[in-house]
Parts: structure tokens; C-alpha cells; sequence
């Protein structure tokens, strides 16, 4: 975007950069340092041969996954549907949605627990995923609808002219345009679903319902924890996160392609 | 030397759009029958339906426990009418509260032009560009939980900050921050810019690529700068998120709960309080359920009064 | 301007549905007594550990708790199945801070616990409605003297209208300071006996370049320790009746308290920046890492007598290659000077409480009774040291302390201590307590006076219904 002229502009520009992130790192490097203090490397040992482990992993990785597909879908076609299509109350729906976004966590546990333990849910992963998913649809909307508004109306005109329906519209024209914000929604999505630690703690009772985020309690007693072990701990459960970043990149980069117009 | 600018195979329109789109143009709908109009709902029916469904409950909840005195356990609470609102009015520290989130809504202005700014530096061809992505992204991912005690050791009176600004001569500065009441907010919204910039970065960077590059081009063709391109192109061209991430930074701003309570718990002495801490400490701590709901509930009413005025002002309920 | 009287209108539709939610959502709750199926002479059927019929009964145990924790709740557990092998127990740990969020939840639940932690204080006036009386089960296993074969503050914390609540596995003792022995020694200090004495003891770690005292300021409850055991050298227990009511938190002693509370800060007894720690694991790493020579911690820091679990500590406080240093408890120093001898204030860590509404009330008496009423079970409990074993005449086995010839007479006079101990700690009320932390923090930082913040605790303290 910006253009940088010669060796000298080349290495300023990193030396910016680097500069800026500089203060960013100071912490995260405090806490890797943190996890390698005690046991050193340990630390790291004593997380992965935990028994428990591999259970929690699986767990995370299904509510995570679900939450993510459930949350995809829903987003996109509500996004769609409230950039794009007509209809009336369209504002209404869109206010009714973003409220829900004004919710402290605090206050949503006990009238949850109460729709969970109603409905029966309690326990099962379900109870984890549906709330998950009703509170990361409204953020998302909010992102992919800007997104949709923002492609041209003529592209919408030109596919109805050749016959498209909706649904065809959808899949085969937004959808592949949208990619950089799919990738957004899918990387938020995953990672809120996955740093979940509140609605597993209290909704998933069983040992081997746990999820990863409930890894510190394996370290901490009743006169506090220790902080070696779950700092390695967080480290190895950030990964995750960062390979789902990272494989999503490309999308990042991709932008409009070639032939939308026929 | 100009570079000729790739041609990759846009559309035409393309150009035009994210002029308009810049403008929050409204688009107009696209004329012909409303047949579309059954296919909308539908579209938007599983969202809707899955949100209301579990997060209204949760709404009505504590709208109908915020008219009660209860402790949320036993039988029989007591309805008290508005006499929780009347107490909040009254109550020095939820006032103290707002101030201090109104200091955390400066914080979102911080992440947001950090996050611009290092979306146009890492779309501009810097080397290990992946590295500098990942460093950003991390602290949004960490659990704060694990990072609260590492911020704590930071400031500390004899903690790195501290001991860093001792080794450049800065003494006089050093300074016990989380300890202090005049010092401690700053300090957590410090630890807020570090968490939250990079999800600007990551909204904002997606924004970019949307630019078309030929735009730049022709901006470039006619003697622009860097700083114009920035200033003239791609701050208008991706005024979108920027509308959205001022959307989500007030709302989460209203919300910030976990910062304040892991580092230092709203104190020393109520300096760091916020409003989710407080209604945190009032419900659950301290057993006011109904009073702790009607916090709530104005915590609700005033993010939805901001969130509906900027959707609003920036007119993005009303397109197509 | 008073709202109260015209505001108050119960619309009987209101009601009944708000009432129907509540009973609806968390269903039975409400129960205050709980003595539905609680004491049939079934479910008091106790076998002797060691009996045959201990090795016969079978049942399940769902254990909620935020004590002892993951790693050493097996070590109860495996005891427990050595005198009732088929009995399985399932610990589930919560972090004391989500403890009570998840209790909230689950005690009403189907798929709620069976036996609970309880804290004496707050949690315990919350949640003990939903436990049953287990005076019939102290009854069954320790006789109709039971009350005598316990100590005191255990029975005290958990009795609600009469009823016992919960029973206490073990208790602890505030009003010590903790001092690195092998520091002081290496200096040549003695334990500080006075103000004067802990001041010009800190200039002489300082100078040896070691933090002197480091404190949690920011945690609430460790300040609530130390200007509870200012006061008690003031004016022995009115603290504890001022919490009661029974005197007036602007009382000129407890200002004074207040007072000498907040000179620390100023006198280079607390360390700069310690409103901004907490105490675990801010301070306590610190000292463990032999960066800070002095903490104030009560008995249940005795657990670091121990080698082994000292040097998993100071591992976990970040030091690679640890070695075990000599803690030793000492009493506070008297700082306000009066001569007052101290003393230790407690209460029970926890108490066990069984779920009147669990399906597995037999189970879990013989858990409950084997922990807190037997000798094998207190025995354990008393091993660890972190706890003082509310069953009088254990005595914790002595080995592997870090130095015998110090610790364990330590050991032995504190633990009398605590289990001769009537002052209470906890402060029951949690308006209070949390008046109490303000009040602390407001000291700490001084932006109120002693006076100022004494009249806020007063008002606290007539906003409380007892």
C-alpha cells in the first residue's frame, strides 16, 4: 500500500515496525519466560503428560468446531439477508440483534443455567455450544454485514438477470467475494469458542466433559497455584489458535476474483 | 519509479463501489417484484431465532430480578419496585464507575489507529510479515486470567517497567502504578491497548485487502504521497470497519470486565472500578442480586442507546 | 429521602410468577430445613472403618470443593477407599473465586453434588440451607458428648437455627508472622517483638538488600488479618464484637487499629507498591523465592514445615534449582504497644456439608463422618498441617520438616492454639466484608482518614441485618 523507496526507506520501515510492536512482545516474552522458570521445560512436560490431556483437547475442538459451522452458517445468511434483501422490520432486526450483544457475561450464567437445566441440556456439549453461538452471532453479523453491504449493487442485478435465485446469489456470488470477512468470522468464532471458560466450568459437571480452559485447576490448590505450570499451560493452548490463524491467512489475502462479472 | 500496477481481473464497477462505499453510501435496492421479501426472513430466521432464544431469556431475567431484593437463593424475595434504580442514582461509586470506563473508551481510539496503522505497514512489504501478524494476534488469544499475575509483576514497583525506566535515567518517573490511585487506571489501560489492538489490526488488514490496488495506483500516478493515500484512500476506504470496530469498542468498552478484575479488582480504593465489576462484585460477591440486575440493565440501556445513535449517525441500518 | 414504604406492592400475579420462576429454576432449593430424606436411620447407618461391613457398602460420592485441590484430594480419597473400598468419590475443584457461581448452579441441580465445601462466613449463611443436620450423624460416631470431642470454632461457624450445617475437616489460625529463619539467622535477627523492633529489623534486611515485609495489599482478606490482629492487641476481641454488632466500629480503639493500620505504609514496614499485589501468588512467590524475608500468613502456611512441599513451592515460585529454607511462625508484633499478649483468631478452613437433596445421603455420611469425626480421616487431615484437625487428641506425624529442632514445637504449640481458639475470622456478612476491604484499601492508599473510613464501616455494619 505504502511505498517505500530504496534500501534505506526499506530498512526504516522495518525498524518502524519493529519499534511499534516492541511493546507488544515485552509481555509476551515475560510470560515465556515465566513459563520456563521453576521446571523450565518441565513446566511444559508436566502440561502435556497430563492423562487428562488428550479429552480435554478432543472436547474443546468439538464445541469449537460446532460453534464455528453453526455460527458460519447462521452469520452469512443473516448477514445476507440484512445487507441485501428487502424486507420490512429489516432495522428492527437488525437493533434486536446487536442488543443482545450488550450483555455482560455476568448476568447471562444463572438465567442460562436455568434454560440449560429446563430444557436438560445440562452436561452435554450442547449446552455449551448453542449459548456460544448466540452470543458470537451478533459481533459477526455486525462485521459481515458491513462487508455484503459493500459489494455492488450491479453484481446483485447482473446475477438476477441471468436467473439466479437467492440462494444460488448467495452461494455462488457472496460467498466466494466475502472470503477476507468469512475468514474473520472464522478465526473470532473459533477463538472465543475455544478460550471459553466460564460456561464449561459450571454447564459440563462430568471429568471427562471438561474442556481445555479448565487445565490450571490441575495446578492450583486451596493457598494459590502455580503459575509456572499454567503459564505453559496457556502457551500450549494459545497454539491452536494460532494454526487456525495462520491456515486462514491465504484468505486474507485473496481479493476479488476474476469473472465476477459475466 | 512507478510501478504498473498488476492487473488483476476486477470488475469494472469496482472502482466506483468503494467510492460509494466510502461515502456509507445507501445502496438502493434492486427494483423488481418483492418476492424477496419471504426469502429474507428466512435467511434471517436461524440467527434470530437462536439469539433470542437463549440471550432474551436472559434479558427478561434480570429486567424481572432487578425489581426485587434477593439474595438469588432463597424462596421468597422481596419486590421492590424501582427502589434499585433510585440506589444506583444515588450511589457514589457506580458514578465513579462511568468516569472511569469513559478513560477506557480513549483506549479504543489508541488500538484503533495502532491497528490501521500496522495493517498498512504489513500490506506495504515489510519482511516476516507472518511473525509481526502472530505478535499482534497473541495477546487478544491469551487467557487474561494467565496474563493478569505477568501485568502485575510488570508494574510492580520493582518490576521490569520500572526497572527499564531506572536504566534510562527516567527514576523520577518509576512509580508503584497499580498501587496508586491516580496512576492505576492508566496502567490497565495500557494492559487494554495491549490486548485489544490487534483485533483492530486483524478487522482492518481484512478491511485492506479489499482496496483495489488500481486505486492507489491512479492516486500515485497523479503525485501522491504515502500520507495522502492514507489520509485520502484507504482511511475512507475503510471507514466500514472503522464504523464497526467504534460499534464494538463502545460496547465492549460498556462491557470491560476482565482487565479491571483480574490486575486489581477495581481498586486500590475504587480507582479502577467499572461498572461490570461493580454489578460482578454487587451480584455475585456480595449476594445483591436485584440490585446487581438493575446495574445490568443500565449497563444495557446505555450501550444500546450508543451502539443504535452510532448505527444511526453512520446510517448502516438503512442500506438496501 | 425514603423510598421504601410507597414503593413496596406486591401484585399477586408479580409474585407468583416471579415465585413460580424461582421455584420452577431452581426447584426444591428453597427448602430451608432439609431434613426431607435426610435422617433416616438408613442413610445414619455408619460402619466402623475397618468393620466387615465397611468393606462391603457401596455408593457414590460427587464432591464439590475448592479445598484441597486436584493433586491432594486423591490423597484423602485413596485413604477413604482403604476403609471403604467401594465407595467411589469424585472430587470436582473450582477455584475459590468461581466457587460460589458454581454452587449457586449446581446445588440445586440433579447433577449437583452429593457433599459440598462450606466456608464459614458468606458461603456458609448462603448455601448451608441447602445442606442437612448432621448433629444426628456427629451423634452416631463421636456419642452424645460430641460437641466436647470437637473443637470449638467448628461447631460455632456452621450452626444455623440450631442445625449443623456443616461438619469442620480442620481449622486455621491467623494472627502469625512468617520469618525466614535462615535469613534471620544468617543476619543474625531476631523475630520483631514490637513496633520499634520490626522497623529497624526492616532497615537492616534492606540493607541487605531484601524486601523486609511483603504484603498482598490488594486482597481484601489478608488486610481484614492484620487490622483484626492490630485490634486485638488494642483491645483484645472487640474486632470480633464489632462484626457481631456488639460495638461500634467507631469505637476510639478501633480507630486506633485503623490508625497504626495505616501507619505501616508509611513507616517502611510495608513494601512500596503493595496495594498492587495479591497474596497468592504475588507475595507468597516472593517470599518463597527468598526475595522477600518476612509475610504475614497464618497456620495454614504450616504446610511448608514440610521439605517436599516447601520445595514444590519455591519450584513453582519460579526458582530452578530449590532449596528448603526454615519458615517459622512467630506471633505479630505488638504494634500498637499496649502489652496485650496475642493470640490466634480462626476458623474452620471448610466444612463438609451433605446435599439434602442428593440420591446418595448414606454415601455421603460415610464420607463426611470417615473426614471429619474419625481418627484415620483427621489423621490425614492433620498430616498435612494446613489444616488443624477440628477432632481433639490428633497429633500430626513429624516427619520430614525442613528443621525438626525449630518446627516442631512450632508446630505442636500452634496446633493447641488453634484448636483452643473462640475468635472468629471470617466476618459472616458480606456487605461488611466487603466494607472492611474498602476501608482497607482506602487506608492503604490514604485517601480517607481512620476516622472517616471507621464511620464507613459503621454505616456497613447498620445496613446488616443479623
Amino acid at each position: 500500500m505504502l511505498e517505500i523507496r530504496g534500501a534505506a526507506g526499506r530498512v526504516a520501515t522495518q525498524l518502524l515496525i519493529t519499534v511499534l510492536v516492541a511493546p507488544f512482545v515485552f509481555p509476551l516474552w515475560s510470560m515465556l519466560q515465566g513459563s520456563l522458570a521453576g521446571d523450565g521445560l518441565g513446566n511444559y512436560s508436566s502440561v502435556l503428560g497430563l492423562p487428562q490431556l488428550p479429552a480435554f483437547f478432543r472436547n474443546s475442538l468439538l464445541i469449537a468446531v460446532c460453534t464455528v459451522v453453526l455460527v458460519y452458517a447462521s452469520t452469512m445468511l443473516a448477514s445476507f439477508a440484512l445487507a441485501k434483501l428487502p424486507f420490512v422490520g429489516k432495522e428492527v432486526l437488525f437493533y434486536v440483534l446487536l442488543l443482545a450483544l450488550t450483555m455482560p457475561s455476568a448476568a447471562l450464567t444463572v438465567p442460562l443455567f436455568i434454560t440449560v437445566q429446563r430444557l436438560g441440556l445440562l452436561d452435554s456439549f450442547v449446552a455449551v455450544i448453542l449459548p456460544l453461538t448466540a452470543l458470537a452471532i451478533p459481533l459477526n453479523v455486525l462485521l459481515a454485514r458491513g462487508f455484503i453491504a459493500a459489494l455492488p449493487d450491479e453484481l446483485f442485478e447482473a446475477a438476477r438477470l441471468d436467473g439466479c435465485g437467492t440462494l444460488r446469489t448467495f452461494w455462488h456470488l457472496v460467498l466466494p467475494l466475502i472470503r477476507p470477512i468469512s475468514a474473520v468470522v472464522v478465526v473470532w468464532t473459533f477463538v472465543g469458542a475455544w478460550n471459553e471458560y466460564l460456561l464449561p466450568l459450571l454447564f459440563l459437571q462430568s471429568p471427562t466433559n471438561q474442556t481445555i480452559t479448565q487445565l490450571p485447576q490441575f495446578f492450583s490448590t486451596q493457598y494459590g497455584s502455580d503459575q509456572t505450570k499454567i503459564i505453559a499451560g496457556a502457551v500450549i493452548i494459545t497454539l491452536p489458535t494460532v494454526i487456525v490463524y495462520l491456515a486462514l491467512q491465504k484468505l486474507f489475502e485473496r481479493g476479488l476474483t476474476a469473472g465476477a462479472i459475466k | 519509479m512507478k510501478t504498473v500496477a498488476l492487473t488483476r481481473h476486477r470488475h469494472e464497477q469496482s472502482t466506483l463501489t468503494q467510492h460509494r462505499a466510502g461515502r456509507a453510501a445507501k445502496g438502493s435496492a434492486p427494483h423488481g417484484p418483492r418476492r424477496n421479501n419471504v426469502a429474507g426472513y428466512l435467511y434471517v430466521a436461524p440467527a434470530v431465532l437462536v439469539v433470542v432464544g437463549i440471550v432474551y431469556f436472559a434479558i427478561v431475567y434480570t429486567l424481572r430480578i432487578s425489581v426485587l431484593d434477593w439474595d438469588g437463593l432463597s424462596p421468597d424475595p422481596v419486590a421492590v419496585g424501582l427502589d434499585n434504580y433510585v440506589r444506583l442514582v444515588e450511589d457514589a461509586v457506580f458514578w465513579r464507575s462511568l468516569g472511569h470506563m469513559a478513560m477506557f473508551a480513549l483506549a479504543v481510539l489508541v488500538q484503533m489507529a495502532l491497528g490501521l496503522g500496522f495493517a498498512i505497514l504489513l500490506h506495504s512489504g515489510v519482511r516476516a510479515k507472518t511473525l509481526y501478524k502472530v505478535l499482534l494476534f497473541l495477546p487478544v488469544v491469551l487467557a487474561p486470567a494467565v496474563m493478569a499475575p505477568v501485568f502485575r509483576q510488570i508494574f510492580d514497583a520493582d518490576g521490569e517497567l520500572n526497572t527499564m525506566l531506572r536504566a534510562v535515567g527516567l527514576d523520577a518517573l518509576a512509580h508503584p502504578w497499580l498501587a496508586d490511585p491516580s496512576t492505576a487506571l492508566y496502567a490497565l489501560i495500557t494492559i487494554n491497548v495491549w490486548q485489544w489492538t490487534g483485533f483492530s489490526f486483524v478487522l482492518y488488514y481484512a478491511g485492506l485487502t479489499q482496496v483495489d490496488a488500481s486505486l492507489i495506483e491512479a492516486a500515485r500516478i497523479d503525485g501522491a504521497g504515502n500520507w495522502r493515500v492514507i489520509s485520502s484512500l484507504l482511511i475512507p476506504l475503510t471507514r466500514g470497519t472503522t464504523v464497526t470496530l467504534a460499534i464494538l469498542g463502545v460496547i465492549g468498552t460498556i462491557k470491560t470486565f476482565d482487565i479491571p478484575y483480574l490486575v486489581t479488582g477495581g481498586g486500590p480504593a475504587r480507582s479502577t472500578e467499572v461498572l461490570a465489576t461493580y454489578l460482578y462484585q454487587q451480584g455475585i460477591t456480595d449476594f445483591h442480586v436485584g440490585y446487581g440486575a438493575a446495574l445490568t440493565v443500565v449497563l444495557m440501556i446505555m450501550s444500546l442507546v450508543l451502539t443504535v445513535s452510532q448505527v444511526r449517525r453512520f446510517k448502516l441500518g438503512s442500506e438496501a | 429521602m425514603s423510598i421504601t414504604g410507597s414503593r413496596w406492592r406486591r401484585t399477586r400475579a408479580c409474585q407468583a410468577a416471579l415465585v413460580g420462576l424461582t421455584l420452577a429454576a431452581l426447584a426444591a432449593c428453597g427448602s430451608g430445613s432439609g431434613t426431607s430424606n435426610a435422617s433416616s436411620s438408613d442413610a445414619l447407618a455408619v460402619p466402623q472403618p475397618g468393620s466387615a461391613e465397611a468393606k462391603t457398602v457401596k455408593g457414590t460420592v460427587n464432591w464439590w470443593g475448592w479445598s484441597p485441590g486436584v493433586s491432594v484430594a486423591p490423597l484423602y480419597v485413596k485413604a477413604f477407599n482403604e476403609a471403604y473400598p467401594n465407595i467411589k468419590v469424585n472430587f470436582k475443584f473450582y477455584d475459590y473465586n468461581q466457587y460460589s457461581p458454581a454452587l449457586r448452579t449446581g446445588v440445586g441441580s440433579p447433577s449437583g453434588p452429593d457433599v459440598f465445601d462450606l466456608e464459614p462466613g458468606g458461603i456458609a449463611r448462603q448455601y448451608g440451607r441447602f445442606g442437612t443436620d448432621l448433629t444426628p450423624l456427629a451423634q452416631k460416631v463421636l456419642g452424645s458428648d460430641w460437641k466436647d470431642k470437637l473443637s470449638p470454632l467448628g461447631a460455632d461457624a456452621f450452626t444455623q437455627d440450631g442445625k449443623l450445617k456443616a461438619l469442620s475437616v480442620g481449622s486455621g489460625g491467623a494472627g502469625t508472622l512468617v520469618i525466614n529463619k535462615t535469613l534471620f539467622d544468617r543476619w543474625g535477627l531476631k523475630p520483631p517483638t514490637t513496633l520499634d523492633e520490626w522497623v529497624s529489623t526492616c532497615k537492616a534486611i534492606k540493607a541487605k538488600g531484601k524486601t523486609c515485609f511483603v504484603h498482598g495489599a490488594k486482597d481484601a482478606w489478608v488486610n481484614r488479618d492484620l487490622i483484626q490482629a492490630i485490634s486485638n492487641s488494642i483491645a483484645p476481641g472487640k474486632f470480633a464484637k464489632a462484626v457481631q454488632g456488639q460495638a461500634k466500629w467507631t469505637d476510639p480503639d478501633l480507630v486506633q487499629a485503623l490508625s497504626v493500620y495505616r501507619s505501616l505504609f508509611g513507616n517502611g514496614i510495608m513494601q512500596p507498591g503493595a496495594a498492587g499485589i495479591t497474596q497468592y501468588n504475588d507475595a507468597q512467590n516472593k517470599f518463597m523465592a527468598q526475595d522477600a524475608a518476612m509475610i504475614m500468613q497464618g497456620t495454614w502456611e504450616l504446610g511448608n514445615y514440610k521439605a517436599q512441599a516447601q520445595t514444590a513451592g519455591i519450584k513453582s515460585a519460579g526458582v530452578s534449582s530449590p532449596k528448603p529454607f526454615v519458615e517459622q511462625l512467630v506471633p505479630l508484633p505488638d504494634v500498637a504497644g499496649k502489652g496485650n499478649k496475642p493470640y490466634l483468631f480462626g476458623d474452620p478452613d471448610f466444612g463438609l456439608t451433605v446435599n439434602a437433596r442428593s440420591k446418595n445421603q448414606r454415601a455421603a455420611n460415610i464420607f463426611v463422618a470417615w473426614y471429619t469425626l474419625t481418627k484415620q480421616g483427621q489423621q490425614v487431615v492433620a498430616d498435612q498441617y494446613t489444616q488443624v484437625p477440628s477432632l481433639k487428641g490428633i497429633t500430626p506425624a513429624t516427619q520430614g520438616l525442613v528443621d525438626p529442632s525449630v518446627q516442631v514445637t512450632s508446630l505442636r504449640n500452634l496446633g493447641t492454639q488453634v484448636q483452643n481458639a473462640t475468635e472468629h475470622r471470617q466476618v459472616a456478612y458480606p456487605d461488611l466484608m466487603t466494607a472492611i476491604g474498602d476501608a482497607a484499601s482506602a487506608l492503604a492508599s490514604g485517601s480517607k482518614t481512620p476516622q472517616a473510613a471507621a464511620q464507613d464501616l459503621q454505616t456497613a455494619s447498620d445496613g446488616v441485618s443479623r
